[in-house]
């Protein structure tokens, strides 16, 4: 609720697993209530209701997602990315996002209005973890460390980004912030880089420890 | 028997000390200075060294050999197809692991590699330690510690790469990837070298095999112009949906991925870090980024600077100034007259050494001070601090951080800054910027403005057209923004440390740059001296004069005189006060202009043309009309704006 968008209990509970199989780990219940961090009993009655819907099957004392599934955290996780980076959150922002109204087609919208290209999509939905615990790197405050999780925007900047060192799993600290949105310095790799706000706020990262 | 002549090419990342090293090789004088992106066109020398000639390349300094920016193609370009004989792979030993993503890049592309592990004496000075022989043995290429600067284990290098192309010892680096990546590429390279041997025989195709991986379009455009260039890119695309489906991530994140993890291990391995303190340098880094007090003291760098161009230019010039009207200038009439028929005689003395007089007393103090100041400046690494604090603003003007290196380094010449616009990676952004930063005044434009408002009014109404003139840049920036539409791109730049600049370097580029400024400045003056008294003797300078006179007396308000030397002043703009003393016989411009005309004259000096220098720097980077529309421009601007200057100065008690 920390951000302003619910948290839908059930795509948590199978984004959990899809991150416990990237990860190359087991997905059993107790697995899975870890990972999700909520209750066991909660999470057996969230995957029955998953079975019934048919994101995720049991599959010897295992769960996996379907492609259904599979599906569904990534509509999540474009959603998200759409609600906090596609716009500002100013009221500039928000009135845009007013104005698009309720956007059926997630993947192309994000493609042809926002300018992500087809493969961030791909890592994004790949990406392990929850999708609300990253946020663009420009919202850290100096002396915060955190790890990358992918680089959106287009192809040459995103490579670019990777290879200045900022490849997912890097560990960057924010060593300065000018003020008004200005730019930001980060050490990464034992050298410093300076990104402009807008270059920043297109690293997302998950702070470390967190 | 190995070749008399060989090319080597000296590659690397930027600011890792290149040009340092190419200067110590060749006995050169390349561009070094602490920030990122100053060698912008390759460079050649030559060196002879037991019986060979070396020819040796300089490259621009390149983070990867993508397809990124203009740099990275040509050099990528003249690496795989210049075939130089080796090259040399100058990195920083104090970011090993971000430096190695690059030399394993040039590992797989199967260059003949030797490396240059730079900055060794920095880097122990930061407590890192770097075990070269260790390093040699994981990557398999000689690796030599050098420290540029001063030219220690330049020898050790020379030899090595003597030794290679001697054949004794071999540079055939390894590069790996995890072992499903080597799988498949190598299933990919062997399907690549038997399909296609055109390109396989300039490309060595395992690199085009990870090119592919990677969706590199200039490597896939290349395949696909081949007949079996579909069968390829299928069995590519294949290639890639395997490998993304064992690692779950995009292909060219797990190319990256890989690289960075085996740098990471390798730098590991060879690097002991001693406990980390924090030094001098990084508690001056944080100071002069910090997000309040950063900004007074850029203001107080660039107003010191200039303060310190006052008080020193101001009292060698008046020594100056008296040494040549009391002892040089009679001796030399004398010397003249006795050898020399009346009519020439006047014509040289009057002229010729009037203006040399000028040029020595007016130009040098000026410039000196402010070309030592401004090499230590670049020296120290406040250029990119500066860059970093300017980004919001410069994104006002449709740019972004880095073009304010420009700016800055049109304090001292617009040509350079017209080449340095190169830093900027896309070409309106480049013509912006260069189109903004000829309008800061250089070093002959300094010379103006202080040794008139500054000699005669004082500092502070000097200060004050400079600040003037950087709100101009930021207006006429902001309408230039207006006129070429774009979505201004971010900033990404390194950071380099801060370094007590090297006083041999700062001494160097101050006399190589002073230097130059006299070699080209003086012929100007004593031409451009010689054709004005020449016109002055023939009588045409009343007509020429009364001509002007509408726009320089009625409009600008100046006295008719000026207008002619405005005119010489496009070759050279301190022609424009140089000769003004030349014409009105006394060096007292006090004689000569109101204090209000000396600003006006200054303002219009300024900013009413780029010298004829300037416009062939911009013809060369961006054409004809751009490099003329610019110069008209700036005319109609200067015009305007002396006049309003004039009319508003005037109603001032
Ligand atoms: N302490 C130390 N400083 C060095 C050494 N080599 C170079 N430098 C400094 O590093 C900075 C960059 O050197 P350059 O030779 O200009 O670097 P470059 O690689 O040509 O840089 P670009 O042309 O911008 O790519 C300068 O300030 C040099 O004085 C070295 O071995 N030791
Ligand atoms: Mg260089």
């Amino acid at each position: 609720m920390d951000q302003g968008i619910p948290r839908d209990k059930l795509t948590e509970v199978i984004e959990a697993i899809l991150t416990l199989h990237l990860e190359g780990g087991r997905a059993s219940a107790i697995d899975v209530a870890k990972r999700a961090g909520l209750p066991l009993e909660e999470v057996e009655a969230l995957l029955r209701s998953g079975q019934e819907e048919g994101l995720v099957v049991l599959d010897g004392g295992q769960y996996r997602l379907t492609a259904k599934g599979v599906d569904a955290v990534r509509e999540h996780r474009m959603r998200f990315v759409h609600e906090r980076y596609g716009h500002g959150r100013g009221p500039l922002g928000c009135l845009r996002r007013l104005l698009e109204g309720d956007v059926s087609d997630i993947l192309s919208h994000l493609k042809t209005k926002h300018e992500i290209d087809g493969k961030s999509i791909e890592e994004i939905g790949a990406a392990k973890g929850a999708i609300e615990e990253a946020l663009p790197l420009s919202e850290l405050r100096e002396g915060e460390s955190a790890i990358v999780l992918y680089p959106l925007g287009g192809l040459g900047l995103r490579r670019r980004l990777m290879e200045m060192g900022l490849v997912p799993g890097t560990e960057v600290t924010v060593l300065r912030k000018a003020p008004f949105r200005g730019p930001i310095e980060v050490g990464v790799r034992g050298t410093s880089l300076a990104l402009g706000f807008g270059v920043a706020s297109k690293v997302i990262v998950k702070r470390s420890g967190a | 028997m190995a070749k008399k002549e060989a090319t080597i090419a000296l590659a690397g990342n930027a600011n890792v000390g290149k040009s340092a090293l190419f200067n110590q090789l060749t006995g050169a004088s390349q561009t070094i200075g602490n920030w990122p992106g100053k060698t912008v066109e390759k460079a050649e020398g030559t060196l002879f060294f037991m019986g060979r000639t070396l020819r040796v390349i300089d490259l621009p300094g390149i983070y990867s050999l993508s397809t990124f920016s203009i740099e990275e193609m040509i050099a990528r370009e003249y690496i795989a197809t210049g075939r130089p004989d080796v090259i040399v792979n100058v990195v920083d030993a104090s970011s090993l692991e971000r430096n190695l993503y690059l030399t394993l890049q040039l590992l797989e592309m199967e260059a003949p590699l030797i490396i240059a592990l730079n900055q060794v004496d920095y880097a122990s000075k930061r407590g890192i330690r770097v075990d070269a022989k260790r390093l040699s043995e994981l990557l398999g290429v000689p690796v030599i510690p050098t420290v540029a600067i001063t030219g220690e284990g330049v020898e050790e290098l020379l030899r090595a790469i003597i030794d290679y192309l001697d054949g004794k010892i071999k540079a055939s680096g390894k590069d790996f990837k995890g072992k499903e990546v080597e799988r498949i590429l190598e299933k990919l390279s062997k399907a690549i070298a038997s399909n296609l041997p055109e390109i396989s025989r300039i490309y060595p195709p395992r690199w085009l095999a990870i090119k592919l991986l990677e969706g590199d379009e200039d490597v896939e455009g290349k395949v696909r112009s081949h007949e079996n260039g579909h069968l390829i890119m299928a069995l590519a695309e294949a290639a890639r949906e395997e490998l993304e489906n064992i690692h779950g991530e995009p292909s060219q994140v797990v190319m990256a991925s890989e690289r960075y993890g085996f740098a990471s291990r390798i730098a590991k391995e060879v690097t002991q870090f001693e406990a980390p303190r924090i030094s001098i340098e990084e508690r001056l880094s944080y100071l002069t980024t910090h997000r309040v007090l950063g900004y007074p003291i850029l203001l107080a760098v660039i107003a010191s600077m200039f303060w310190m161009i006052f008080a020193v230019g101001g009292r060698l010039s008046g020594i100056l100034d008296d040494l040549f009207e009391e002892i040089v200038l009679p001796i030399g009439k004398g010397a003249i007259g006795a050898i020399l028929p009346e009519g020439v005689a006047g014509l040289i003395a009057d002229g010729v050494l009037a203006g040399i007089g000028a040029g020595l007393s007016i130009a040098l103090p000026f410039i000196i001070p402010f070309y030592a100041l401004l090499a230590i400046l670049e020296d120290s690494g406040y250029l990119p601090r500066a860059a970093f604090l300017m980004d919001n603003l410069m994104h006002k003007i449709g740019l972004h951080g880095k073009a304010f290196i420009p700016l800055l380094l049109g304090f001292g010449c617009s040509v350079p800054a017209c080449l340095a616009c190169r830093i900027m990676e896309r070409d309106r952004e480049r013509f912006l910027a260069a189109f903004v930063a000829i309008l800061i005044p250089c070093a002959a434009r300094t010379v103006v403005i202080m040794g008139l408002v500054g000699a005669y009014l004082g500092l502070m109404p000097a200060l004050a057209l400079y600040a003037f003139d950087l709100a101009l840049v930021l207006l006429v920036g902001r309408l230039a923004y207006r006129a070429l539409p774009g979505e201004p791109i971010g900033l990404i730049m390194e950071m380099p440390p801060y370094r007590m600049p090297s006083w041999r370097i700062v001494m160097r580029k101050t006399w190589l740059r002073t230097k130059s400024f006299a070699y080209v400045a003086f012929p100007y003056i004593v031409a451009g001296s010689l054709i004005l008294e020449a016109i002055k003797i023939a009588g045409w300078l009343d007509p020429l004069a009364d001509a002007m006179a509408p726009l320089v007396v009625q409009w600008l308000g100046l006295p008719k005189e000026a207008g002619i030397t405005l005119i010489f002043g496009i070759l050279r703009k301190e022609l424009t006060l140089i000769l003004l003393a030349t014409l009105a016989g006394t060096a007292n411009y006090a004689e000569i202009l109101s204090p209000i005309q000396m600003i006006v004259f200054s303002l219009v000096a300024m900013i009413y043309f780029p010298c004829i220098s300037t416009v062939a720097a911009l013809v060369k980077e961006f054409g004809w009309r751009k490099a003329v529309l610019t110069a008209l421009f700036d005319i109609g601007l200067a015009i305007a704006l002396g006049g309003l200057a004039f009319r508003l100065l005037s109603l001032l008690p």
